[in-house]
Formats: structure tokens, sequence, C-alpha cells
């Protein structure tokens, strides 16, 4: 036994010091970070204080890039979820020739770079992108759409983005439904729709949690496609983190407002998780 | 699910999604072919002048190499440390399993915004800012839980009393480890890899904060080049960008099934 | 080939004994079994015969020398896994090639050795198939042919039957017995099925507990067991209590079963334990009397649920060609079984 365990060390030993030292320590160190005193003039202090946390929940400028944040990460969950469940039925029910093509373009947007996603809906979605281009030349418009450098904009950004997540947890979900049961309940003489959303929907909903939270989380956390879509002054947790530490210099407020954000990520992931496990309690053995 | 042909509605409105899913990378591709200098889609003319311009430019082709670098040796690292870290977690040949296992794929589940300013004050303070081998251990450890995920998975799948039939026939530890577990592992270690490679090539919010001014990769160079205006060069890059996903993505299929990916 | 010893082996796990001081004896070509329900310690035996799990505390020896600490791979043993645990990625002769490639035979030698091994499992044809390809007979010959390939000093199986159906195991039952009689190999066989430990084995180790309850020639275990436990377990037993009156068991308020087997334990509540096939039936005369309630007809036996005067039920079994055979339900009939086929036990020990 002891020559295994010491095996068992020898094996978990690189990656656990790359952890600690890469992952747990700058975290712990950017906890004290948080909790140092700042002033414009005379930078970071040697003081502990709680007052870039009361900033952070308390100051409505950064309340309501907070709001904006947690609203944008709903919006897009939701439309996820809407956009994502026929895609899914779709793969699901579709000849195993075309159930391949469409997984691959699934997972190709999920493979390609999210700046170079992004981009391409700059280059869609400007006042002289590919979009306005078209309905002007059709005369559905007759001035470009603000398609871009705004909430709409990031929206259709971000959904593009995560929504391969959200069909590829669903896809699974779904499919580990047995057709016996759903078979049953169409036996006991339910429509087709109730089948649907009182057998088909509660099985497939710790998938649905899952690729729910996913996105969430992921949206949240955005920095790259808020800040080429929504444009400079659209502001989000993570662009507001980026500019705190790289154009403010304002570190402590920058640590407060990440803590804040990492708080919130990893609370509804542990509620999910129990959400999902309370969930399937009589659905997996 | 009841195996049912879906109807034409259904195929209508998936094949729309699909089209939405993938537009921005096709629009980015059929740019970067464009021979006027403000991009249009589709391109009016057709040009490699843009590629041309982008391979002969240093900053671009620093860039890119960074990238490339970064993505190879993360992967390498990776592999390695993580087919060991999985292999002693499965056995639990460790103390504290759950809580290692939980540390390692802590940064899946940080935002990583976060994790990318935590480290730019950590390597301020040890004053490591710009080393690229700081760079490279920051994505070694972004990419470790996707080969930790990908080898742990397949380890579940591998009937645990094979590695002690390699034993008992004569086997030393490594050697069954060699000869039977890596063999079976190898699909999974692949998908790892590849997830790995393309998450590293990806990166932003980590990468950025951690370059010094005259140092980038490739997804920074473009996002920076954003600010000042987008024009068909930017296309072209980001061309080169999933020309080589595109080719990881092939790969991928030749030697693993897409039922991996979920 | 060499005999195998065990030396007080113990295994414990915290406080929870497992393997409580086991020693025994195989004798060079012989085949013994380990037999008990599952939780006896059976498999933590075998295990640790192979190197797989340290022990505690005791010792293995193989002929004279001491293998205790020695790791797995320098045992040579062969071990048969319920499971086969075939290397699903390598063919069939690379499978059982592996064992000698590890010995460092290599060449003409061993394609001859594994075709050698092939053919003893009649396999020869299918060396280029991979495991997969393969019914669950095969891959079990095949797991067979790659334990004995390197010639192991040892052969060791774990329950190698249990996956199999009923016609497959018997078959596989007379394919091992030939193979190891052949090979003259020492071998240790795990199950808890009781007619495979009979069939196959030269002798069987009765293990409960941890603890070994008899181990003697299959004649031995069934004709006297050593105590109620192995009386239990073996057979299919009618599982009764009862009280002990002067050399008798008393089942009930006037059914009275002459025993020569009972130890006087002082007029206490004892477990008594009936074979199904030592009980006798009769339309009438001495015995205790009772009424059929259920005929089975199982082939070559009839087995009748007999329930007994103002007592319990008793299960019977009997020739299905015998005089006996065609008694309907409800018949009267006397049921008796000879003084030295009840066993008696204290009714805490038995299983």
């Amino acid at each position: 036994m002891t020559r295994s365990r010491s095996a068992g060390v020898g094996l978990i030993g690189p990656a656990s010091v790359l952890i600690l030292a890469g992952f747990l320590a700058p975290t712990v160190i950017m906890a004290m970070l948080s909790l140092r005193d700042y002033s414009g003039m005379h930078g970071i202090g040697t003081d502990w204080t709680l007052s870039n946390y009361i900033d952070v929940l308390g100051d409505w400028f950064y309340m309501e890039i907070v709001l904006r944040t947690l609203a944008l990460g709903l919006v897009v969950t939701v439309l996820c979820l809407v956009v994502g469940f026929p895609l899914a039925l779709f793969i699901l029910r579709v000849g195993p020739r075309m159930q391949t093509v469409a997984i691959l373009l699934v997972i190709f947007p999920l493979l390609c770079n999210i700046v170079v996603r992004s981009f391409g809906w700059m280059v869609l979605l400007s006042p002289r992108g590919v979009i306005n281009d078209a309905l002007l030349n059709i005369g559905l418009i007759s001035e470009p759409l603000d398609l871009m450098y705004n909430l709409t904009g990031v929206i259709i950004g971000l959904v593009q983005i995560y929504l391969p997540f959200m069909v590829l947890l669903l896809v699974p979900a779904l499919q580990n439904i047995p057709a016996d049961v759903e078979a049953a309940a169409l036996t006991l003489r339910s429509s087709r729709a109730r089948v649907f959303f009182t057998i088909t929907v509660p099985l497939a909903s710790p998938g649905i949690i899952t690729g729910s939270i996913l996105v969430f989380v992921l949206s949240i956390s955005a920095l790259v496609t808020p800040r080429m879509l929504g444009g400079p002054t659209y502001r989000v947790m993570a662009t507001q983190i980026y500019d705190e530490f790289m154009t403010n210099l304002n570190w402590p407020s920058g640590a407060a407002l990440a803590f804040v954000l990492t708080f919130i990520a990893l609370a509804l992931i542990w509620a999910a998780n129990r959400v999902a496990a309370h969930l399937t309690r009589g659905i997996s053995a | 699910m009841i195996a049912r042909k879906p109807s034409w509605l259904l195929s209508l409105v998936a094949i729309a999604i699909l089209v939405y899913m993938n537009a921005p990378t096709i629009v980015v591709v059929l740019a970067s072919f464009s021979d006027t200098s403000y991009l249009t889609v589709p391109p009016q003319g057709w040009t490699l002048h843009w590629f041309e311009y982008v391979l002969g430019d240093s900053r671009y082709m620093r860039a890119i190499w960074t990238s490339l670098w970064l993505a190879s040796g993360a992967t390498f690292l990776s592999l390695i440390l993580g087919t060991a870290a999985s292999y002693a977690l499965h056995h639990c040949l460790v103390p504290f399993r759950d809580l290692i296992l939980s540390a390692v794929m802590a940064p899946l589940v940080f935002p990583a915004v976060v994790i990318g300013v935590a480290l730019l004050q950590y390597v301020s303070l040890l004053g490591l800012r710009g080393q690229p081998f700081v760079l490279l251990l920051a994505h070694t450890l972004i990419t470790l839980p996707y080969v930790v995920r990908s080898a742990m998975s397949s380890l579940t799948g591998i009937n645990p009393q094979i590695e002690e039939a390699a034993n008992v026939l004569g086997a030393s530890g490594f050697t069954a480890f060699r000869l039977v577990t890596l063999p079976l592992l190898k699909p999974g270690l692949v998908a790892g890899a590849i997830f790995s490679f393309v998450t590293s090539l990806d990166n932003v919010p980590v990468t950025i904060f951690l370059l010094t001014p005259r140092q980038s990769t490739l997804p920074v160079k473009i996002f920076a080049s954003v600010e000042h205006g987008v024009d068909p060069s930017i296309a072209a890059a980001s061309t080169l960008l999933v020309a080589g996903t595109a080719v990881a993505l092939i790969l991928a299929q030749k030697w693993v099934s897409f039922s991996r990916f979920f | 080939m060499t005999s195998l010893s065990l030396r007080s082996l113990t295994k414990r796990y915290d406080t929870a004994t497992i393997v409580n001081a086991v020693s025994l004896d195989v004798e060079q070509g012989q085949l013994v079994s380990l037999l008990g329900p599952s939780g006896c310690g059976k498999t933590t035996i075998l295990r640790m015969i192979a190197g797989l799990l340290d022990p505690t505390g005791g010792q293995i020896l193989f002929g004279d020398e001491d293998v205790t600490a020695l790791p797995a791979n320098r045992r040579n043993v062969g071990l048969v896994f319920q499971s086969y645990a075939l290397f699903p990625h390598m063919t069939v002769f690379e499978n059982v090639a592996f064992g000698l490639r590890r010995q460092g035979v290599k060449g003409q030698e061993l394609k001859t050795r594994v075709g050698e091994a092939l053919e003893q499992v009649r396999l020869g044809a299918l060396a280029e198939r991979f495991p997969r390809q393969l019914s669950g007979g095969q891959q079990q010959r095949v797991a067979l042919a790659r334990s004995v390939a390197p010639r192991p000093a040892i052969l060791l199986f774990d329950e190698p039957l249990s996956n199999l159906d009923a016609q497959l195991r018997e078959e596989m039952q007379i394919e091992i017995k030939r193979l190891q009689s052949e090979l003259k190999l020492t071998s240790l066989f795990v199950t808890h099925d009781q007619h495979e430990a009979m069939s196959l084995s030269d002798r069987i180790c009765l293990m409960s507990g941890g603890n070994i309850q008899q181990f003697a020639t299959p004649e031995e275990v069934y004709f006297s067991p050593a105590n109620g436990f192995v009386s239990g377990f073996v057979g299919s037993p009618n599982k009764l209590t009862g009280v002990l009156r002067d050399g008798a068991v008393e089942l009930a308020p006037g059914l009275l079963l002459p025993s020569s087997r009972a130890v006087s334990t002082g007029g206490g509540r004892v477990r008594v334990t009936l074979r199904q096939e030592d009980l006798v039936l009769a339309p009438q005369g001495p015995g205790l009397p009772g009424t059929i309630t259920m005929r089975i007809f199982e082939g070559a036996s009839v087995q009748y649920i007999v329930t007994l005067d103002k007592g319990p039920e008793v299960m019977v079994r009997v020739s299905s060609r015998g005089a006996q055979a065609d008694l309907e339900k409800g018949t009267a009939v006397a049921v008796s079984i000879p003084a030295d086929r009840v066993f008696v036990s204290a009714e805490e020990s038995a299983a």
C-alpha cells in the first residue's frame, strides 16, 4: 500500500504544484488585494478595508453593471434554450448521415475562435455591414439599423457563441429518455404536446439545467464579445474588471468586482448541482 | 426519445439555426478574399493580397508563432500532467481525492477574466510579467481540466481487472500502463488534446493580462486591431485561425467519433 | 509446477477481519476450490496469492519459496478473471502472447507456444480475431489459454464461469478440468457455486467469515459435513429448528426425529439441517406424518413440499423414475430419514 501511495503522490505532484502555485496562490493574493484601500493619489494602501466591496455593492455605477451583466446572462440563456431545443430535436430525429453533418456544424463554431466569430458579427452587423447592406438593397429599410455597439449586438453574438454548449448538452439529455416511457404516456391517451411537456421536458431537466447554468456563467464572464460588439462604452462585469486593471489601475476595486463575479458563478454552479441532484433522485439509479 | 422523422417545419427551423451558427465564420472567410480595402460580402473581386500582407507582417507572424508554440506546449504539458493526475485520482492512489480533483477542475468554472487578473497581479508581484514560461504555465492551467475530464471518463470505461491481468502476466506497473491502459486511453486523450489545443489557441481573457505591449498572440492581435477599425487583413488573419481549427476538426474526426464530444 | 501453501494468511481493513489466519496446503497438480458465500474472504485470498493485494500478516509459499513480498508481475501465476479481462485492443494471438513476451519468448518459439495454448482450448482458428468478435464462452477460453501459456507455477480462477449461461458453464467446467489435469497445474478455484466446486475439485475448502470451515474431498464435505455451517451450505437442505431431547430432535410437540449426530447442547434450541434428497417418503409406516401440498416435476427428479402434521413444511426430492414419483397433492405420507443424516448444530453457528 505504501508503494502505491508514493507512486500516487509522484503522479499527482506536478499537477498539484501547478494548481497550487499558479491558481490557488494568485486567487488568495487577489483576495487580500481586494481588501486593501485605494486612493487615486496614493495608489494601493496598506490598510485592511471592506470599502471595495461596499463600493461595488452600494455604488449605483457598479450596481448597474452587475445588474446589466445578470440580465444579459439571463436573456442569452433563455434564447439559447429556445433556439437550442429545436436544433437538438432535429439532430435526434434526422437520419444518420444528416445527423453527422448537423453535429459537425454545431461543433465547428464551438471550436472556432471567439475573437474570429465576434469579428464575423461585426462584419455582419455594422452600419455598413452585410445585413444592413442587404436590407437597404431590397428596400426594406431606408436607414441602417443599429445592430451593433448596443445590447442587441452583444446578445446576437453571445447566443451564437454559447449555443453549441447548450445543444451538445441537450442532445444526450433528450437521447437518454427511454422511448418506452414516452410510448407508455402515449398509450395512456396523452397528446404528443402533453407528453412533451409532462414527460420529455422533466426527464431532460438535468441536462437543461446543466446547459443553462453553463451558458449563464459563460455569458456573465464574457469579455471579448461584449467588448467587440458592445463597443468601449458598453460595460459588463468582465469589461469593467478589465478596465479597472488595465486603464484605471484601481486593482483593489477590480479585484473586488472579480470576486463578486466569481461568487455569483460558483454559487450558481453549486445551486444547480444541488437542484440537478434533487431532480435525478427518481431518474438515475 | 421516440424515434420519429423531423417535420419539415422543424427541419427548416434547424437549418436556419445552423446557418446562424456558422454565418460569422463564413462571412469572415469570404471577406478575407475581398479585393477591396474595406469589408464587403460577397467580395466584388478575389485576391490573396490580404494573406500576403498578414504573412509578410512581422508582428502578425510573431503573434502566429507565439500562439502556435503556446498551444502546442500547453497541450503537451497538460497531456503529461493530466494523464498522470487522472490515473492517480482514478485509482484513488492519493489522499483528499475529491478535493484535489475539484482544484484541478476549478479553472474550468472560474470566470476566465478572473483567472487573468489574479495571474496579472501575481506575476507582477513576482516580477515575472512577460516571461514566456509564465504564459506557458497559465495556458497549461486552463487546458489541464479538459485533459483530466477526458482522461477520467476514459479510465472509467476501462475494466480495472485488465491492468491486473497484465500485472499477473508479468508486466510491471508502468509496462502494464504503457501496453494496456495507454492504448485504451488514446481516443480520450486525443479528444482532450484537441480541446486543449483549441482552448489555448482561442484564449484572450487570460492571455491579454499577461502580455507585455510588445508580445501578442493571434487572437489578442485581432482583438486589439479591431479597436483601430476593421479591414480585410484582420479577416485574413482570422481565416488562418479558422483553417487551423478546421484541420484540427478533420483530424479529430479521423481519430475519434463525435460521440466523444457529448 | 509446484505446491501452494498459506501460513496464517490474514487480511484486515481497519477493524474488519476479512481473512482470519488461514492456513492451507494445495498439493502439486491438485485443484482446490475455495467455496463459500459472498464476503467469506475467498476472493481476498486469491488476490493475495496473485500479488494484487498485500496481506496484513502470514505467508504465501510456492513450493519452498516465500513469495509474500514479491510483486504480482514476478510471481508467475496464471489468473482467470470473472470478467475475462482480455485486452480489447489486441488480437487473440497477442492476448495469449502477452505473458510469453514478458518472459522474453519471441520469434518462432512464441508462435509455436501461442499456437499450442490456443489448440489446447480449441481456438486455433480464431487467432487473428479481436475479443469483441468472440462469444462469451470463446472469450473465457482465450482467457484460459492466456493464463496457461506462460506455464505458471500456480493457476488461479476467480469465479470464471459465473458470467456464462448454464449449458456453456458445464462445457467450460469439463474444459477446465481436462486442461488442468493434462497440464498437471496446481490450481485454486474460487466459486460460490457448490456444484461447480463438487464437480471440479480434488479438495474443497469451505469458507465462512474469513475462516476455513472444512477442508476435505467433495465426498467428505457432502457426506460428513464438519459442522452446521457446512451441512447448511452443501446440498439443498431444509433448515429447521428444534429442541434436543435424548438423542432426538423435537421439531414440534410430538414430532421427534432421531439423530445420531446430535451433540449435547444442554437442551437448548438447535438448528437441524435435512437434505432434500436424504428424506424418504412412504405411503405409511414409521416416520413423521404429513401431507403433500405441492408436487414439482424437475426432469430427473421430483420435488415435493410436505406439510408435517402440526409441524413445519419440508421439501423432499426423489428420483422421477422411483416408486414415489407420482404422489398426488393431498396424499398422506410418512417422512423418514436415517439417523446419521440428521445434522444438528447450535443455533447461532448456522448460516
